[in-house]
């Protein structure tokens, strides 16, 4: 039976049903329970479903959906992170009281498309999970109504989203136009020949797809998109969506071969070093924490777009680790934000001033974050590194592996005022500080897997 | 590339057609006007205060009701003609995808989309 292939896409698009028509019947005082409950519920569910379909190596529906271990496994890592947001966004939902069941049918709608996106190899369904996800990325990015720059980065994203997604199409037009074909494997016969037709459609293509990315030069929307956005949000932008695409454009790049891969391979590194150095440069002056996270994705797409030009097995086994602890470490950062964020300290690194005296567990694991990012051992952000200097020294790209070594070392210097803030610096905190076991729950599983992962990478390679 | 001559061709008579009827209508037509000929046409009804006036919020959301219902019908028209090759399957399916519009109207309805205050 097909459907059984579809199983996780069927629960998240149950889900968001329920959450939607459960929210009509439950008393207002318990609706935000009852739609992060569902939600909870779903995800569950849906994780078990992608799990059961670990192994499996299948095409469905004409073509149009292909389960596959690359996908299951970042379905999830989907899984995953989307319950870790969950629990990240449930006390700022309630104290903004924003609509819960909105918030949530929204994010799972986002990761409905997710999954579709990393489970296609055919353009069109690809399409239009991308859409699918780009669509809710708008929506819950104008979340806060209330707050200009929420608004602002809402209609932003829209405009410049729409561009891309129209750039995307246009790109897709052409390789359909030349190819007669929408499946990506047989499109891959047709683009080795080079033709100008095909060249232009895919560099059309992956330039939509690298705007999604936010990989220079088409990062300028990151920054304002990620900053207004509600703070759990901006969590599942730098983790969430970008992971999705990076899966589909890794999908389509790992297609290339001949004359058009050794063109391409070289646009891709422009663009991996381009974001890499101005991501890390930019970040240097800023003081929003927001936005300096903002162009540390920026700087780490580059490095996780190494993996792509490289092409080893070997380096999609680093892509893996570093996505994996990136991740956890993203996701730990955020909700040490969204914290600081409800004790009304607002977002700046100012606001960090004294968090290791009066929330020491916070304070530490900001340290182990901190350190994981920058690629520190015994932290897993040093074996995701690790494992891909040395696929680019096995592929003797040697000034590569410097380039990103000299990148890490810029890193350092913007993540250690987030440290030096927490630390070395002092401020009253005039609220009085209460707890919130939701946010220190995210926190410790975050520690969890970036320590583990120092030691054991193996375990996001199974 | 030559079976893309016709689509140059409708291009360049859609962008002539336009100057080409104009030039031509004022050859033939009478000159001369009156303020009541440069008044908006409004079915024959006499236009009072300006065009441009606010509308209330809830003409989009209800535009945006009308949207999907028109979309349904899309669906529905071709659906309905294949019914009989699609079988129970067909027919299942399009319920689902009735229920999930459903559940979408009953959400509109409940938020008070349809009431007008």
């Amino acid at each position: 039976m097909q459907y059984k292939l579809l199983l996780p896409e069927i629960t998240l698009a149950a889900g968001i049903l329920a959450i939607i028509c459960a929210d009509l019947v439950v008393a207002r005082e318990s609706r935000r329970q009852t739609a992060f409950g569902l939600g909870l519920l779903t995800l569950t569910i849906y994780l078990m479903a992608a799990a059961a379909l670990g192994g499996v190596t299948e095409h469905a529906f004409a073509g149009h959906l292909l389960v596959d271990p690359w996908g299951s496994f970042f379905k999830l890592f989907f899984g995953v992170t989307g319950l870790l947001l969950l629990f990240l966004s449930y006390s700022y939902v309630g104290q903004r009281s924003l609509a819960p069941a909105e918030f949530v049918a929204l994010l799972l709608g986002a990761y409905l498309g997710m999954s579709l996106m990393v489970s296609s190899e055919q353009l069109l369904t690809a399409y239009v999970g991308l859409e699918l996800v780009s669509l809710t990325s708008y929506l819950l990015a104008a979340f806060l109504r209330q707050d200009p720059l929420s608004t602002e980065a809402g209609l932003k994203y829209f405009i410049l989203g729409s561009v891309a997604s129209a750039t995307l199409l246009f790109g897709i037009s052409f390789l359909y136009g030349y190819t007669g074909s929408l499946e990506l494997a047989t499109i891959a016969g047709s683009l080795s020949t080079g033709e100008g037709m095909v060249v232009i459609g895919s560099l059309l293509f992956l330039c939509g797809l690298l705007f999604k990315l936010a990989a220079v030069p088409f990062h300028v929307w990151a920054p304002d998109a990620l900053q207004g956005a509600p703070t759990p949000i901006t969590a599942f932008f730098s983790v969430g969506s970008k992971v999705a695409v990076l899966v589909l454009a890794g999908r389509f790049i790992s297609h290339f071969s001949g004359v058009l891969a050794q063109e391409v391979h070289y646009y891709l590194l422009l663009v991996a070093i381009g974001s890499m150095t101005v991501g890390n440069l930019v970040a240097l002056r800023q003081t929003n924490l927001k936005r300096l996270m903002a162009y540390s994705s920026i700087a780490h797409i580059g490095y996780l777009l190494v993996a792509y030009f490289l092409g080893t097995p070997e380096a999609y086994a680093a892509l893996r680790v570093y996505v994996g602890v990136y991740a956890a470490a993203n996701l730990g950062i955020f909700a040490i934000i969204t914290w600081t964020e409800s004790q009304n300290r607002g977002i700046e690194i100012d606001s960090f001033r004294g968090l290791g005296r009066v929330q020491p567990l916070f304070g530490l694991a900001l340290g182990v974050f901190v350190f994981s990012l920058v690629g520190i051992p015994p932290t897993g952000g040093f074996m995701g590194k690790l494992l891909l200097f040395m696929a680019s020294v096995q592929e003797a790209h040697y000034i590569l592996a410097v380039i990103m070594v000299l990148n890490g070392v810029l890193s350092v210097v913007y993540y250690y005022r987030m440290l030096r803030s927490a630390f070395f610096e002092d401020s009253e905190w005039i609220a009085p500080i209460t707890k919130n076991a939701a946010l220190e729950a995210v926190v410790l599983v975050a520690v969890v897997v970036v320590m583990v992962t120092g030691v054991w990478p193996g375990w996001l390679q199974m | 590339m030559e079976t893309y001559f016709e689509v140059l061709f409708f291009i360049c008579a859609g962008l002539l057609f336009y100057p080409f009827t104009m030039q031509a209508a004022r050859l033939f037509r009478p000159s001369g006007s009156s303020a009541r000929k440069l008044a908006n046409y409004e079915c024959g009804v006499q236009p009072i205060g300006q065009a441009q006036v606010q509308f209330h919020p809830n003409y989009y959301l209800l535009a945006l009701l009308f949207v999907v219902l028109d979309v349904e019908a899309v669906f529905l028209f071709p659906w309905a003609v294949q019914l009989k090759e699609l079988g129970f399957f067909g027919l299942a399916e399009m319920f689902v995808f009735l229920g999930i519009i459903v559940v979408g109207l009953v959400y509109a309805w409940k938020k008070k989309v349809i009431q007008w205050q």
